[in-house]
């Protein structure tokens, strides 16, 4: 039987496991040993002397950290305490337990282990993991865990709960979606390869940067060499820098998504939705279905003529980096969207929705803001330099008809239970909630928006905010009521 | 979920004129001390930068009352923004939320349902103290910005408002 009250210890492998983890770390230092053998003349031998002891260095503190990690049940908390040279001592009382994770990646899965991370509630949290135990263990930790969180929030809330945890019947282990390999390809090919590149520029640039005695040094030659070439052919050179720049963010992305999507499983169980993916690392995700706060789906041009949508799921989080609590599947079908959509908002029916759009003012506004402004300033620089000119009224070409479409696309739809923010164009970002899941709601109006007789309504969830901007005013008032009263009205538990 | 249908019988169409309305008029006012608590405040504040305009003017090439009329002008506007923007400022308690209203350039309106209250708290500030005035925090599970502050009342006002919230939000928990 599972017997926490005593300190315990992870698997000896776990020494393995964090010597990989901690070795990875540890590869920083390589790169400088590369660098002082090929920036001065040291020998073969100082290279590989400085490596092995690095490698040695790292298992030794591999050995004495595994030694000082333990955990254990002390009263109603989990504890771990850990450390070498800073003793830690994180303690989670049950009842602060969000979820427990379980996930495995290669090195884990070579050793047949696993490794078990705990989700706290709140704010300034501690990283509480633990790097290797047998599976079977890990799951009766997890199980333990829940169970005791579960009584403890039983005990404080006393019948609230119920309602919440009892739901619908429904097999679980039968994945709502399911993700082939042709469709984690799909999904890696579709990224907005424009954002990556970028990235990845920047990635390199500031590699290049931070170590430039050393690059310089190394290929002074060919930069010298190079330069002539450059200032003849730059025409044909550049564009295919940008090619090449593309393919390596498209063959990136295609690895990327089929190391963290391979074999994505998103399954829909009455207590919580759980997602497992990864290659190497299969990684398992939970979230209780009463910490769902809204639904987000969102596409791009590329995925739109696939038919493909990224849905994330938005988990109650009480700090501000709301991106790593929630749950994210991309190339969702438009059919398997619906599905998604349909299980957790039953009450979404598309005959009853009211759709309010923006007052006509939010594409003088848009056009303004993003192409008259931008395209004045751009002009005004062709004073200096006449090439502006053209980029001036190409940029106004462009940006003009972009906002005012922007702009016409925005809408919200209301129904008697849910309501549904649509924004963007060639990005459209669609979002789904409930409003007892609503904790306030904010109207805004500046002294502009007040000759025009328009404001922005702010909608706050315990995941995020909502804005549906420039309605008229009278509009936002009818909706500012009426949505107060949804929310009063209801004796849901928005978690 | 069950529940959620039961609303939907309860609530057939809701005709929208016949929702609770929150009007101008709901609104309180707070308290005139405030005003000046806001004006003193501003002064002191004014006060430092006068200071330190005045030896800027005296030490660089300038005349010595230039940079001291900018920031006059400056603050003059801040003075006349206080004045009116006090007017804006107001608070509203119905049966089921709390709201509090502010901004003359930047009008901003916040309500916060009884059943969404996480936790309310009474604070106040030496210069407050003054004045015998205090704020009333409203705090949601939303973040910050979703939280209300309900600032310029009386201190006993601000305790009884706090009980109040806290006993009707209380309901809920």
């Amino acid at each position: 039987m599972l017997d926490l009250s005593k300190p315990q210890r992870q698997s000896t492998v776990g020494i393995v496991v964090l010597f990989f983890k901690h070795l990875r770390k540890a590869g920083n230092f390589v790169f400088y040993f590369f660098i002082l053998k090929y920036s001065t003349n040291t020998s073969m031998a100082f290279l590989w002397t400085g490596i092995a002891a690095i490698a040695i260095l790292t298992l030794v503190y591999s050995i004495l950290i595994h030694r000082k990690f333990l955990f254990y049940v002390e009263e109603d908390q989990f504890v771990i305490d850990k450390g070498l040279f800073n003793r830690e001592k994180i303690s989670v009382p049950f009842e602060r337990i969000q979820s427990v994770h379980i996930d495995q990646n290669i090195i884990q899965r070579a050793l047949k282990v696993v490794g078990l991370k705990v989700d706290t509630a709140g704010s300034g949290t501690k990283e509480m993991e633990i790097a290797a135990l047998p599976d079977e263990y890990a799951r009766s930790i997890q199980a333990f865990l829940i169970e005791k969180k579960n009584l403890e929030v039983l005990e404080t809330e006393g019948n609230t709960v119920e309602s919440g945890s009892e739901g619908k019947p429904k097999s679980s282990g039968e994945p709502l979606i399911e993700l082939s390999l042709a469709e984690v390809l799909t999904v890696g090919v579709t990224e907005n390869h424009l954002k990556t590149s970028f990235a990845l520029f920047a990635l390199v640039n500031g590699y290049f940067w931070q170590n430039q005695d050393f690059f310089s040094n190394f290929f002074l030659d060919y930069i010298q060499e190079g330069q002539e070439i450059w200032v003849s052919k730059w025409l044909l050179i550049l564009p295919l820098l940008l090619v090449a720049l593309l393919l390596i963010s498209i063959i990136s992305s295609v690895v990327l998504s089929v190391l963290k999507y391979y074999g994505l499983q998103f399954i829909v169980s009455s207590k919580e939705v759980q997602k497992i993916s990864g290659l190497l690392k299969r990684t398992e995700y939970q979230i209780p279905i009463t910490k769902i706060q809204s639904i987000k789906y969102s596409s791009n041009p590329l995925r739109k003529l696939f038919g493909i949508n990224t849905v994330v799921i938005k988990q109650a989080s009480s700090a501000a980096s709301s991106d790593k609590q929630s749950l994210m599947i991309p190339g969702c079908k438009e059919e398997q969207l619906e599905a998604i959509v349909k299980e957790f908002f039953p009450e979404l029916t598309l005959s009853s929705l009211i759709t309010f759009t923006a007052n006509p003012y939010l594409k003088i506004q848009m056009a303004l803001v993003f192409a008259v402004l931008p395209s004045i300033f751009i002009g005004l620089l062709g004073f200096f330099e006449p090439d502006f000119f053209a980029l001036s009224i190409g940029w106004l070409l462009i940006g003009l008809p972009f906002s005012i479409k922007y702009a016409s696309k925005l809408h919200l739809d209301v129904d008697l239970e849910v309501m549904r923010l649509h924004k963007g164009w060639l990005f459209p970002k669609t979002e789904v909630v409930k409003y007892y899941k609503l904790q306030s709601v904010t109207m805004r109006q500046n002294v502009f928006q007040k000759r025009r007789n328009v404001a922005h309504l702010d909608f706050y969830t315990a995941s995020g905010s909502m804005r549906m901007s420039q309605l008229d005013a009278a509009v936002a008032v009818e909706l500012y009521n009426y949505i107060l009263y949804k929310i009063e009205d209801s004796d849901e538990s928005w978690m | 979920m069950q529940s959620d249908l039961k609303i939907k019988f309860d609530n057939p169409t809701i005709e929208m004129s016949s929702l609770p309305q929150l009007e101008v008029a709901n609104f309180q006012k707070l308290e005139k001390d405030y005003l000046w608590l806001r004006i003193l405040f501003t002064s002191i504040i004014f006060l430092i930068v006068a200071c330190v305009s005045l030896i800027s003017g005296i030490t660089s090439d300038l005349e010595w009352w230039q940079p001291l009329v900018v920031v006059s002008t400056i603050f003059s506007l801040i003075y006349l923004l206080e004045w009116k923007g006090f007017e804006k400022k107001g608070y509203a308690i119905r049966q089921n939320d709390v709201s509090f209203k502010s901004g003359l350039l930047f009008f901003s309106m916040t309500s916060v349902p009884f059943n969404r209250v996480q936790h309310t708290e009474v604070s106040q500030n030496p210069l407050a103290r003054l004045f015998d005035l205090g704020e009333v925090k409203v705090f949601t599970a939303g973040g910050a910005s979703s939280d209300i502050t309900i600032s310029g009342l009386k201190i006993d006002e601000a305790h009884r408002l706090k009980d109040h919230i806290t006993k009707l939000s209380s309901k809920y928990a």
